[in-house]
């Protein structure tokens, strides 16, 4: 039976992720099991697996899934907890090396301030655009990501050479740059020879042999295997040997050419033949009869490194380069044997095919979904292939592929000849030779038993210097019983030997080059000091490529790769489209700097009716929290509050009068954002509510908000009994007048940003926690309070003893200042921060400043908490208020660092869990408050100007401080807790935006 | 692209080459660094040990270079290691190293004829050779050279000066013996090889060596030091004056060699003792022959 597990926003590496399907398979009881992101496409391979679920379905490309296939339930539980297991022990390797790690562009460029190129390695489907933004960003790209469209190669192409950058791939698996090695590459000396090459294992072989010739090379610059193509027209290899040709440490250049189109050909042929400096070329399937002029053409990748190194050493080319093999055949195999090749390198594969159809004869081959080559009883299969690797490790990576192939070749009893390569370096497994060695001479000792004859033939690519060290891993296979030969080419013809084929190779000598030679054109200046300087990366994909880069004299930088917009490709479109639209980028940035340089002044209190002319009416009209809402779908908080504010306004004498008027649709709805207010929780205000009135000076925007009346029953969370209507109506008479009065005493109110920036030093992030910004509001208002002559002296004192207990009260002014902030700054009807969030208990509502006064809206979340005793979750009424203007000014859960005491309610509590919200939130803002600096920061400012682009592009929903309310009716509060404002309203303002600014995402 | 990290540091500086060495720099070639030090590093070039000195003030060596106006800076010795590829153009040396490669350009090349002199025996009275022996510390030149705290050196050393045994007899015993990257049996025999040639004498003992050589490995360092005297090229700069002052034994020369002979101990870690010891002995042995054919 098939279980699945999702994980939510859980972002693994691909390979990480093949690597535990391994380890889960190797549980017992699992039939089989796959992990992977849940993409459009993998989630294909789960089909193809015979791992389909429809829970899959609901997954997003930012979700882990888990497919197992096992008899017995309880299994899961063990897959779970080695799934666990695994990551775990993957982060403490990252958390063990201290390095500093980004997840989006802006941080990788503010950190990596010299980069000079960028590594991409991400699924193909998302590459083009990462390359795209990192050759916009004026860096220079390597891309191992395969995958990539061939119209968009071309265009990349077309780009990058246009703004004389270098792009290098896509499928670009090795480079050598300034002798520090990218990818899937060798530690090679570094010397005179340059490489240009388009394919991966192909560099790999001819740097190693150069290498051990005792040559070197500074570079090895990737192509890609289309750059020859047609369309694509060798962009990436002509730009790169212009540079060469005036690289000083360069004296020789090998290129190594795919099969190209035969006019892309003739085009390269002469720039070869009009370089400056001695060329040797290899095109994949010719097989070249002489060198022409100053171009030494090479048939074989180890006869390419052979001449290479002559010429770097200055010593003559030779006319024949056929050394004796290591391993002397005296006789071969008899009738009927056959060879299979196990290859785990692609070029080297097809080496092997196109030597052993010249040693049969065959003037073509057809080449299979299976198999390189299969004919005449030869069979050689790239097991790199997709055919072979979809949704498991490479067969450099890990051993499982070729041990399965390598096992149903030994029990072919025909097979005679087992021909493999074991390629070394960054990136492949450490010891891939130890891994085959003990299968293989198991095979070759039941043989030999068996009185079989079976040979195994290996190359080993790689260098004394490599990780896995080039002599260690020759012993290895040496001790299994393989026959191992130091190039590809000795190995094929060993094993063509065998098979009774003795591949010989023809002189070549040097003819004359009667074609046409150019004029070379300047090579880019960012190209030159590319190639005269160590590579400075960032490495976007996989990690491992960061080590080799660093140890060799390299920088990188990790940039923790995510899909941008969860993989969405229609808002990746947008996210594009508006990066690239600088007066949008000014707006937001406008809007950001009014949401900072706003001044708030508390002024006075007064009753509701007087400060909101849609108030002031015989109608029965009440306000709300969040978006506009039908009373038919208001939650138990909310219609507590709405009976107990009819019962104070006198407009019902019980609760069942309220009900009644209300069912009956006599009573009017209006959220208080449509008035400059807002409120806490149901957020339920009507005519005569007392309500704090705050003035941005910047330019006189008003906001409004009820007073806080304490914890516990209250009217905000839906009580609504006598004590709860008693206090109202003390508020109404008592207190809202005196700090009316109190307030007005002085000349000018009271600057809520002094209270706000002290505040924010001494523990508070003015949502969950108010006590120090509370205790501030009292130092500044009792000596007014006192001071009053027309106020009895018992008021005086409730009034202020009602202040000294409730340690909330400076939410309501915070929400308050909070909305003439907004306010202020959605004035400028443009750009995509975020003016408003706020939940009604049904929906929450987003607002953006490009799009006005619109709501967006996505279904609420619970919240997730801490619930006082007799309560639970099940209690929890879902997530209700406006006090999320707190988080949407940067304060509340987004500033949790600055009240780390307030994290108990996010689960374990600690300071890093703070600091650790704060920085994710951080991630979303687009600048921090100057005024408000958070201690716990490091003296950063909080957070400023939501950008709902951000929210969208990386995944990361504002995190909301919150209390929570009994779902049911006149309950109150149960709890405290946080909840996540839902990424799906975002995408919805984004989404009408683009549309609104005529932005083609389909 | 700020402040990127430039790969290729340039260094420009004269060059002062020893003759021997001048043709090797000629063409473009491409060679491997052999060893590392404080002060220097040697690099092959095809089957040439080539030694270039960190400093100015370096003595040239018969198979050296030496920077004529700047010192070569601390980075590249700390970055080059054994095994880089150097390419030596006519006024070049490029050491591809990693991260930094090292580009030394010098438009001014300075040769120095280092080749063995030629003294006459017959100029050398039983007299001034032993005038000329005196000025040598004996004591401390021994105190000071790898023979010290080598038993088996100086217990050799013993046997010539008594002549149990002639320097013949124990070229094989002498060669790689001792410490040091060129061993202090190594630097004796030089010191010997380059004297018995300018006086023109000891064809069998060069022969013997050159022999010996193919049976006995020594140091690469020592080796390239051999070949360069069988060569006729004087280990150092050093050597020439000494031939300059021994050629003209006035008084005031008298005075010079001495303070010659301390700068020439003070060559290498042990060499110059080591190189002084065998000069002494074939002094020793030269002045023993014609007080003998006096008698």
């Amino acid at each position: 039976m098939l279980y699945t597990v999702i994980q939510k926003n859980n972002y693994q590496d691909s390979i990480n992720l093949m690597l535990l399907t391994n380890s889960v398979n190797e549980l017992e009881g699992v039939n089989k099991g796959q992990v992977m992101m849940a993409t459009e496409a993998n989630i294909d391979i789960f089909r193809s697996g015979g791992l389909y679920t429809e829970e899959l379905e609901t997954a997003t490309p930012n979700d882990m899934a888990i497919v197992v296939d096992t008899d017995d339930e309880a299994v899961v539980d063990a897959v779970l907890e080695e799934v666990e297991r695994f990551l775990k022990d993957l982060s403490v390797k990252k958390a063990g090396g201290g390095k500093v790690e980004v997840d989006n562009w802006e941080d990788a460029l503010d950190t990596q301030t010299d980069a000079n190129t960028v590594l991409v390695s991400i699924p193909g489907i998302y590459a083009a655009d990462e390359i795209e933004r990192a050759i916009d960003e004026d860096l220079h790209v390597m891309s191992f990501s395969d995958n990539v469209l061939l119209e968009d190669e071309v265009r990349l192409k077309e780009k990058a050479h246009e703004k004389g950058l270098l792009f290098m791939g896509p499928d670009c698996g090795t480079s050598i740059i300034s002798g520090v090695p990218l990818a899937f590459a060798n530690s090679v000396r570094t010397g005179n020879i340059s490489v240009v090459g388009a394919s991966g294992t192909g560099i790999q072989e001819t740097t190693t042999v150069i290498d051990r010739l005792g040559g070197g090379v500074i570079h090895a610059i990737g192509t890609g295997g289309r750059d020859l193509h047609e369309k694509v027209g060798a962009t990436t290899m002509l730009d790169a040997l212009y540079a060469l040709d005036k690289h000083a440490p360069t004296d020789v250049i090998l290129v190594i050419s795919k099969p190209p189109a035969e006019e892309v050909r003739q085009e390269v042929t002469k720039v070869l033949h009009s370089l400056s400096k001695p060329v040797v070329a290899i095109f994949s399937g010719e097989k070249p009869e002489a060198h022409e002029g100053d171009v030494y053409l090479a048939y074989t990748l180890e006869e390419a490194a052979q001449i290479a190194v002559d010429l770097a050493n200055g010593d003559p080319v030779k006319e024949n380069y056929t050394e004796d093999l290591a391993n002397d055949v005296s006789s071969s195999l008899g009738e009927g044997k056959t060879l299979k090749g196990l290859y785990s390198g692609g070029t080297l594969a097809s080496e092997a095919g196109t030597l052993i159809a010249d040693a049969l004869g065959l003037d073509s081959y057809e080449s299979s979904a299976d198999f390189i080559l299969n004919e005449q009883g030869f069979a050689i299969a790239d097991l790199g292939d997709d055919q072979y690797t979809q949704g498991r490790p490479h067969p450099m990576i890990s051993p499982d592929v070729r041990l399965a192939k390598l096992q149903e070749a030994v029990e072919d009893e025909t097979t005679g000849v087992i021909l493999l390569d074991v390629v070394l370096g960054y990136g492949s497994h450490d010891d891939m030779a130890n891994q085959l060695a003990k299968p293989i001479k198991e095979a070759l000792d039941n043989a030999k038993a068996e009185g079989r004859e079976l040979y195994v033939v290996a190359t080993v690519c790689g260098t004394e210097t490599d990780p896995q060290g080039y002599d260690a891993s020759v012993q290895a296979l040496t001790d299994a019983g393989v026959l191992v030969e130091s190039t590809n080419t000795k190995a094929i013809r060993l094993a063509l030997k065998l098979m009774g084929y003795d591949l010989t190779f023809a002189d070549k000598k040097v003819v004359e080059y009667a074609g046409e030679k150019i004029d070379l054109p300047e090579p880019s200046q960012k190209v030159t000091d590319l190639l005269n300087s160590t590579p400075d990366v960032i490495n976007i994909g996989i990690e491992g490529f960061v080590d080799p880069i660093e140890n060799y004299g390299g920088k990188a930088l990790q940039y923790n790769w995510r899909p941008r917009a969860g993989g969405d490709p229609q808002l990746i479109k947008i996210l594009n489209a508006i990066e690239k639209m600088e007066d949008i980028q000014e707006a937001n940035e406008e809007v950001t700097n009014r949401l900072g340089e706003s001044q708030p002044f508390l002024i006075d209190v007064r009753p509701a009716k007087e400060v909101i002319p849609f108030l002031d009416t015989d109608e029965k009209i009440v306000l709300h929290a969040g978006p506009p809402l039908p009373f038919e779908k208001m939650t138990g908080p909310a219609v507590g509050a709405i009976v107990g504010a009819m019962i104070f306004e006198g407009w019902a004498e019980d609760e069942a009068d309220a009900m009644r008027q209300l069912e009956a649709g006599e009573v009017k709805f209006d959220p208080c954002h449509n008035h400059s207010a807002v409120g806490p929780m149901g957020g339920i205000t009507t005519k005569n509510f007392p309500m704090l009135v705050v003035e941005n000076r910047a330019d006189g925007t008003m906001g409004y908000c009820i007073m806080n009346e304490g914890i516990g029953k209250v009217l905000r969370f839906g009580a609504n009994g006598p004590d709860v209507i008693a206090r109202l109506e003390w508020q109404r008479d008592v207190l809202g007048p005196v700090l009316s009065k109190a307030i007005k005493s002085t000349d000018e109110g009271l600057n809520l940003n002094v209270m706000i920036a002290q505040a924010i030093t001494m523990g508070d992030e003015f949502h969950q926690r108010n006590i120090a910004a509370s205790l501030i509001f009292l130092k500044f208002l009792a000596p007014l309070i006192t001071k009053l002559d027309d106020v009895d002296q018992k008021d005086k004192e409730d009034v202020i003893q009602f202040l000294a207990d409730t340690d909330q009260f400076f939410l309501n002014v915070m929400m308050a200042a909070s909305k003439s902030m907004v306010d202020y700054a959605r004035k400028i009807e443009k750009g995509t921060v975020v003016t408003t969030m706020s939940r009604n208990g049904y929906e929450f509502g987003v607002k953006i400043a490009g799009m006005g006064d619109e709501w967006f809206k996505a279904p609420v979340n619970t919240p997730v908490g801490l619930y006082f005793t007799g309560f639970s979750e099940e209690d929890g009424n879902p997530d209700i208020g406006d006090s999320a203007i707190t988080e949407t000014v940067g304060v509340g859960g987004v500033a949790m660092v600055a009240a780390p005491g307030v994290t108990r309610f996010v689960g374990s509590g600690g300071f890093d869990d703070a600091l650790n919200t704060t920085t994710e939130m951080d991630k979303v803002y687009i600048s921090n408050n100057p005024t408000w600096t958070i201690p716990t920061f490091d003296f950063k400012g909080a957070p400023l100007g939501l950008d709902a682009c951000k929210v969208v592009e990386l995944g990361i929903e504002p995190i909301i401080n919150t209390g929570i309310a009994h779902k049911e009716a006149g309950k109150g509060q149960v709890g405290a807790g946080t909840v996540r404002a839902p990424l799906e309203a975002f995408k919805k303002a984004l989404i009408a935006y683009a549309e609104k600014l005529g932005i083609d995402f389909e | 692209m700020n402040n990127l990290q430039q790969q290729i540091i340039k260094i420009d500086s004269g060059l002062r080459i020893s003759n021997y060495l001048r043709p090797l720099f000629e063409k473009t070639t491409i060679g491997k660094v052999h060893s590392v030090f404080t002060n220097g590093l040697n690099f092959r070039l095809n089957d040439q040990l080539i030694y270039l000195s960190k400093t100015t003030d370096q003595p040239l060596s018969g198979i050296g270079i030496v920077p004529l106006d700047e010192n070569i800076t601390n980075d590249l010795f700390q970055t080059i290691e054994q095994g880089n590829l150097i390419r030596v153009k006519p006024q070049e040396l490029f050491f591809y190293g990693k991260p930094n490669m090292y580009q030394i350009k010098f438009d001014i090349v300075k040769e120095f004829d280092l080749s063995l002199p030629t003294l006459k025996i017959v100029d050398f009275t039983v007299d001034s050779l032993a005038d000329i022996l005196a000025q040598f510390p004996i004591k401390s030149i021994f105190d000071n050279s790898g023979f010290r705290n080598e038993p088996s050196l100086s217990s050799m050393l013993s046997e010539l000066e008594s002549n149990k045994k002639n320097i013949n007899q124990l070229i094989f015993d002498f060669i790689g013996r001792g410490i040091g990257l060129t061993p202090s049996g190594d630097d004796f025999l030089q010191g010997y090889l380059v004297m018995s040639k300018v006086f023109g004498q000891g064809k069998e003992f060069e022969q013997n060596l050159i022999e010996s050589l193919k049976k006995r490995r020594t140091t690469d360092i020592s080796q390239a030091y051999y070949q360069a005297i069988f060569d006729n090229i004087l280990p150092n700069q050093l050597w020439q004056e000494l031939f300059l002052i021994l050629a003209n034994p006035t008084q005031e020369n008298t005075d010079r060699l001495i303070a010659q002979v301390e700068l020439m101990r003070h060559y290498g870690h042990t060499s110059g003792n080591d190189f002084l010891l065998g000069v002494i002995h074939f002094m020793k042995e030269l002045h023993h022959v014609k007080k003998n054919n006096k008698e």
